[in-house]
């Protein structure tokens, strides 16, 4: 089965299977959603300027959203007995990784999507630039890359949901101070060329690691 | 001067602390070993021990 | 089995020696440091400056035991044979062992030369990660029961451990360079008096690293050995 056609297929499914029920999506956006409120109130009495909590916050929720998002989506797969059914099917293993990373993206960047403007509201600020949905965009496919490799390695563990955060947030740290740093940026009044350098280096981080993952994938889901 | 030995101090101690970890670590072994035996009989044990070791399932690539 | 028990019992030894000869040279035969300009730094900052002599090399030492992991980690997914698999966690404990003497010793040393203990420069923050990224990876580890699993998993994790660590420096370096530090960590440049001094705690260090890791692998080997035998004893 050719390449592209499997990752295809597989994006495919999940979008069909998730489409039906609308769990991950709804609770991924439900809880970005709780935890911007909540960072606001623990931020309005002690902050005299909300707009330089912002960009944390933006993050924060975003990394929220994502570990549930990815947790959930291969404890589904497990749970369903559908893994050991990509497995048998002839594909590049490659292939699995690369779907469930495009799956997984396109999940959060919707979640974003709805999330965005809601801050946008909320604080009153404008996060809709073209340079900021560039970093958002390279922020959660770094997020994508590296969550999804590290959620097939949790899953199969005891501890399961607890330890995606435990070993993802560490490897992470790069995307989030990038991710936050830009925003802050952009939102103080600097430019795309400003955030350029920056921009590059989550580009790197993702190269990087997209590689990583690609190469170790097979170690991970084989039996 | 007290923070340098503070600072010293606290490099000593992870190191002993690592090394009294081993040597526990070890002596449980030991007292384990000696239970297996006791248990089982010298030359199970000996048998045991000279079959051929195994070896996790190769993954090459 | 005699001749390399010998060995290590030798390299042990030494290993020993060489550090309480590190201590010396460190405590009393270095030349007291002197500020940027040549001038005295005074009686608290002069002794507790003698620190670096074995806080640098001891992350020098959780750096390399890292490094080792990885390296172990990728030997083991290429060939599959459980020895790089011990030779990675022992690693990583003894690096996690000397990444708290670090974070303790320079955490001391902070406060009287900067006047706080903790700052969140590049460096300090992501050698704090570093940490974080070792106890996850053995909590991946004690979260997983099949031992060719575990082992693969925990090879896999390593890998992107260490190949985050320069990374994240760099993202947090550049983050602070927006955001300028308060404190610049002062380097205290060595003299000449000093290098000597410092390059033999490195080497004294980079042994004592090399014994720990051998008898660290050896007790595994032992305890990889009594479980095999209560499998096959039916315990």
């Amino acid at each position: 089965m050719n390449f592209w056609h499997a990752v295809g297929a597989i994006v495919w499914k999940d979008i069909r299977a998730e489409a039906r029920t609308k769990d991950i999506f709804s609770s991924m956006f439900v809880f970005a959603l709780l935890s911007v409120i909540v960072f606001n109130f623990a931020f309005q009495l002690r902050v005299a300027d909300m707009k330089s909590v912002v960009p944390g916050m933006l993050w924060v929720a975003i990394s929220f959203a994502g570990t549930l998002g990815l947790n959930r989506a291969f404890v589904i797969e497990m749970d369903k007995g559908s893994l050991a059914g990509l497995l048998l099917a002839p594909m590049d293993r490659a292939a699995i990784y690369f779907g469930k990373t495009l799956g997984n993206l396109l999940f959060m960047l919707i979640v974003e999507a709805v999330l965005l403007p809601l801050i946008m509201i909320f604080f009153n600020l404008s996060l809709f630039s073209v340079p900021h949905l560039l970093v958002l965009l390279l922020g959660t496919i770094g997020f994508a890359v590296v969550g999804t490799i590290f959620s097939a390695i949790a899953v199969n563990t005891r501890a399961r949901d607890v330890l995606l955060p435990i070993l993802l947030f560490p490897v992470l740290v790069p995307v989030l101070v990038s991710g936050a740093n830009m925003t802050g940026m952009l939102l103080d009044g600097y430019g795309f060329r400003d955030i350029l350098g920056n921009l590059q280096f989550v580009l790197f981080y993702d190269l990087v690691f997209a590689v990583l993952a690609y190469l170790t994938f097979d170690f991970v889901v084989e039996e | 001067m007290i923070y340098m030995v503070a600072g010293y101090l606290i490099i000593w101690l992870a190191s002993f602390a690592f090394i009294i970890s081993l040597v526990q670590r070890q002596r449980q072994l030991r007292r384990e070993i000696e239970a297996l035996r006791e248990m089982a009989g010298e030359d199970k044990v000996t048998a045991a021990r000279e079959t051929p070791e195994y070896k996790p399932s190769p993954t090459l690539r | 089995m005699q001749r390399s028990e010998q060995t290590l019992t030798t390299l042990t030894v030494i290993a020993g020696l060489a550090v309480l000869v590190a201590a010396y040279l460190a405590l009393v035969v270095a030349p007291p440091a002197l500020g940027p300009s040549g001038q005295n730094l005074g009686p608290d900052l002069t002794a507790a400056q003698r620190i670096i002599y074995f806080h640098v090399p001891s992350a020098w030492v959780s750096m390399l035991a890292f490094a080792v992991t990885m390296v172990a980690s990728i030997g083991y997914l290429r060939t599959g044979n459980q020895r790089w698999d011990i030779a990675a966690l022992s690693s990583a404990e003894i690096g996690i062992a000397f990444t708290i003497a670090v974070l303790g010793s320079g955490s001391v040393w902070a406060k009287p030369a900067w006047n706080t203990w903790w700052t969140w420069d590049p460096r300090l923050t992501t050698y704090t990660i570093v940490f974080l990224l070792y106890v996850s990876y053995f909590m991946l580890r004690g979260s997983m029961d099949d031992p060719a699993r575990r082992a693969r998993f925990a090879a896999v994790y390593g890998i992107f451990a260490f190949v985050s660590v320069p990374i994240t420096f760099f993202s947090i370096r550049w983050w602070r360079t927006i955001h300028p530090v308060l404190f610049d960590a002062q380097n205290f440049g060595l003299s000449s008096g000093m290098k000597p001094v410092f390059f033999y705690c490195l080497a004294t260090f980079t042994l004592l690293y090399m014994v720990f890791l051998l008898h660290r692998m050896r007790l595994e080997e032992t305890r990889e050995e009594v479980e095999e035998l209560k499998e096959q004893l039916g315990y």
